[in-house]
């Protein structure tokens, strides 16, 4: 008797603990869902020369962004059918590369998503973050 | 370079060109591409941290499968499926709905126009879900689509369950 309420706290434990678990990873998938975009239309704004695919992912990760190419390259292909990069093929120490660079639409639209950013990232940690 | 290395490149690569095969000329060369300086680039940024084949075997994961190298292909069998499903159903209205002369005019010109706008509602749907391909999964217009697609459906089944019902009726 005791052993299958016990087992049944056990398995009541676990499943709760994995769907929190679930809960959180699917939370941070949606956030980091739109702000990855912002950033790496960001970091390909802010590099002075143009960047590539490879490079794009080292950043993110020196930066503690996490990123996988199967991640990074489909956002680039987003963002270059958008016209808010333009890239061109580039031989770079023998070795071909798909240089990223950003439009003025992109430009525009970034500096219009910036002040959104801010503004909502502002009006959401004072109620995120305010203690009792 | 190491040999295996060079191997594993190759059968990757040829890995995704059969992912892509439904995709244009030229975006395939981006892709392959995109892919092949990808993998140069990991090996000219790790060399001398690890040894070749390990930094191609790491970047392969990360890469992902190849025959999932491009959620096109998915949405194209997804598009291929359900368009087969529809024209089989459309051939079968077709051939076996169109009712027989035997039948009083009446009920026959009432099934006549049941079944040619279950063919137009059903090539309808598959010029939708054709229009579908080439719209981004994540904007409103495709759940527009989707929704309209649905309800196309809907009405699809029950003029295919009317008409089924009419001429057992006849029969």
């Amino acid at each position: 008797m005791y052993n299958t309420q016990y087992s049944n706290l056990v398995f009541f434990i676990s499943k709760s603990k994995n769907s929190s678990e679930q809960i959180i990873n699917n939370w941070i998938k949606q956030l980091r869902k739109g702000i990855l975009e912002l950033a790496i239309l960001s970091y390909v704004k802010n590099k002075e020369s143009k960047t590539y695919g490879y490079e794009l992912i080292k950043n993110m990760k020196n930066n503690n962004i996490n990123i996988d190419s199967n991640t990074m390259y489909p956002i680039l292909r987003r963002l270059e059918k958008s016209k808010l990069i333009e890239s061109l093929w580039k031989t770079q120490n023998n070795q071909p590369r798909k240089l990223f660079k950003i439009t003025e639409e992109g430009k525009f639209i970034l500096s219009e998503l910036r002040k959104e950013w801010n503004i909502f990232y502002r009006n959401t940690n004072k109620i995120i973050n305010k203690e009792n | 370079m190491d040999k295996e290395a060079i191997l594993l490149i190759e059968k990757y690569l040829e890995g995704v060109k059969k992912s892509i095969k439904h995709l244009s000329k030229e975006e395939r060369k981006d892709y392959i591409n995109t892919i092949k300086s990808h993998l140069y680039d990991a090996l000219e940024d790790q060399k001398g941290i690890l040894s070749e084949i390990e930094i191609i075997k790491n970047t392969i994961k990360d890469l992902g499968p190849s025959e999932k190298i491009h959620y096109m292909r998915e949405r194209f069998i997804e598009f291929s499926v359900f368009t087969f499903i529809q024209i089989v159903f459309l051939i079968g209205v077709l051939f076996s709905f169109i009712p027989p002369l035997t039948i009083s005019s009446y009920i026959s010109e009432f099934l006549k126009i049941l079944s040619i706008f279950l063919a137009i509602f059903l090539v309808i749907n598959i010029l939708l879900s054709s229009l579908q391909l080439a719209i981004n999964r994540r904007s409103s217009i495709y759940k527009k689509i989707h929704y309209l697609q649905i309800i196309l459906m809907a009405i699809n089944i029950v003029l295919f369950a009317s008409i089924a019902i009419l001429i057992k009726v006849i029969k």
